[in-house]
């Protein structure tokens, strides 16, 4: 016996689905509705983890348990950030910023350069071999990265052979687009897909 | 009216009821079209295969609700594999919309397997601040989540009596549905050396290809293609996830023929409609001519 509870979740779940779908045809007062209550339920969902999870641990229960008053500085660059709403205080922020941007840019960057641009500019410029297909690839690779370096490249102007190496990188681009497009047409269907199995399952009793 | 200047014309409802039957009717009615599987898919799958059984995978869960039907599969589809493979599992999200979605598969299978938390695998939670994190992680596991999901103290599970950080962990996969798969490259992988792979959405899949290019990910995962062949695979090393086997296996597998199906017919209405274009391109250039 499925509970009461749930059988009235999945209804209201189909409901809901059904009137976002309802978009499709035009907008209307049912769609606006399922809009609006998932804005809602959302931020609050969205609030309440936070708050759980990080306010709450490592503020209040840090002061209350193990008396360590430190966190009220952190907290307090926190609230300094938020402080960007009222124009006569919005200058705090700037200290706020000023140390987040900074910590975090001295943290990643050696690590950012180590372990993304190095590695990636060393197989650009891998030695040829393998077999014909791998070369063709490593050609293929160092040919698209440098003329799509060339096409955003605006210190010369694209004329005679910088032009046709730039126009040869939108070219590339333009297959990257092409794949990009392609696999959101697939994600987007997948999500219909999704929508659409949870909906017959759910007529199903499944 | 004649056909050229019909499909030119033809109210964008007319497409969406055909999209919309095609998504259905397979569901219905399963066609069982082959899914033919892909190196970066059998790439994750080999890895996690080819552990020694009990060794230590990380896995980051980053997605919430909007991504369910692409990524939920492939974590459902990889603890089955790592609880068969007798894995221990550490699993955290870096998304806030992700806690309930990840209990729910762990939960699940972890019961399926009769896996028991805190011993054979351990959900962390959620925790803010990605790249702080997961460089916390390398420093250590208890230290950056003194309390798993379920507020028990992590420092005293037995799991993590011989893994302090993520370097002693013996894989890494980030099922992913934004950019945490470049910090967990950068912040984790690399820096550790830990060997690692990615599953995401499809509409992230084009920019992660790099990676795997230069063999920073072991696989790739492209959205619920990938979940499904992940599933495929799965079923063909291990016969009991076909029919009546775990729950787990199959999910991704079951929406693939309303994909093709709706694929089909996308990539043929840009046919007709591109042919079309032109046809109506040149009698207007006709018309002009006589004119």
């Amino acid at each position: 016996m499925i509970p009461v509870g749930e059988v009235i979740g999945t209804w209201i779940a189909v409901g809901l689905t059904l009137m976002m779908f309802s978009f499709i045809y035009r907008d209307n007062p049912a769609f606006k509705f399922g809009e609006h209550l998932y804005l809602g339920i959302s931020v609050g969902y969205y609030v309440n983890i936070q708050y759980w999870s990080t306010i709450y641990p490592l503020v209040f229960q840090e002061m209350q348990q193990h008396h360590n008053y430190w966190v009220l500085i952190p907290t307090m660059l926190g609230i300094f950030i938020l402080l960007r709403i009222i124009p006569s205080l919005s200058w705090l922020s700037r200290m706020s910023f000023a140390l987040y941007i900074g910590g975090f840019a001295g943290y990643s960057l050696p690590l950012i350069v180590h372990s993304l641009l190095l590695p990636q500019l060393s197989q650009t410029l891998q030695p040829y071999g393998g077999g014909v297909g791998p070369v063709i690839n490593q050609i293929l690779i160092l040919v698209a990265v440098f003329s799509t370096l060339i096409y955003f490249f605006f210190s010369l102007e694209h004329r005679k052979t910088v032009g046709v190496i730039s126009r040869l990188g939108i070219v590339f681009i333009m297959v990257s687009f092409g794949a990009s497009f392609g696999y959101t047409v697939m994600a987007r269907i997948s999500l219909l897909i999704g929508r659409f199995q949870f909906i017959i399952d759910s007529f199903r009793g499944q | 009216m004649d056909f050229v200047t019909l499909i030119l014309n033809l109210d964008r409802k007319i497409i969406f009821g055909c999209v919309a039957l095609l998504v259905i009717w397979p569901l219905l009615v399963p066609i069982q079209m082959p899914i033919g599987t892909t190196p970066e898919v059998r790439s994750i799958f080999a890895a996690i295969d080819a552990l020694p059984n009990g060794s230590d995978v990380m896995i980051a869960a980053d997605y919430d609700p909007s991504s369910k039907p692409e990524l939920q599969p492939f974590t459902y589809s990889l603890l089955a594999h790592c609880f068969e493979k007798d894995h221990k599992v550490h699993i955290l999200t870096l998304w806030p919309g992700g806690p309930a979605l990840i209990q729910q598969a762990i939960e699940e299978v972890g019961a399926q397997y009769g896996k028991q938390s805190g011993t054979d695998y351990c959900f962390l939670g959620y925790k803010p601040g990605n790249a702080a994190v997961v460089g916390g992680l390398t420093n250590s596991i208890t230290g950056t989540y003194p309390t798993d999901f379920y507020n028990r103290p992590t420092a005293n599970m037995p799991i993590y009596q011989r893994v302090q950080r993520v370097k002693d962990c013996d894989y890494i996969v980030d099922i992913a549905a934004g950019a945490t798969v470049e910090v967990w490259i950068a912040f984790a992988s690399a820096p550790e050396n830990v060997p690692m792979s990615a599953a995401c959405t499809a509409v992230s899949a084009a920019g992660y290809y790099p990676y795997y290019q230069a063999g920073q990910l072991d696989g790739i995962s492209g959205g619920m293609k990938g979940s499904a062949e992940y599933d495929v695979l799965l079923m063909d090393k291990y016969p009991n996830f076909k029919n009546g086997g775990p729950r787990v296996a199959g999910n991704a597998v079951k929406g693939m023929d309303a994909q093709s199906a709706v694929h089909l017919f996308i990539v043929l209405s840009i046919i007709l409609a591109n042919i079309c274009y032109f046809i109506a391109n040149k009698r207007q250039r006709e018309e002009r001519r006589n004119a």
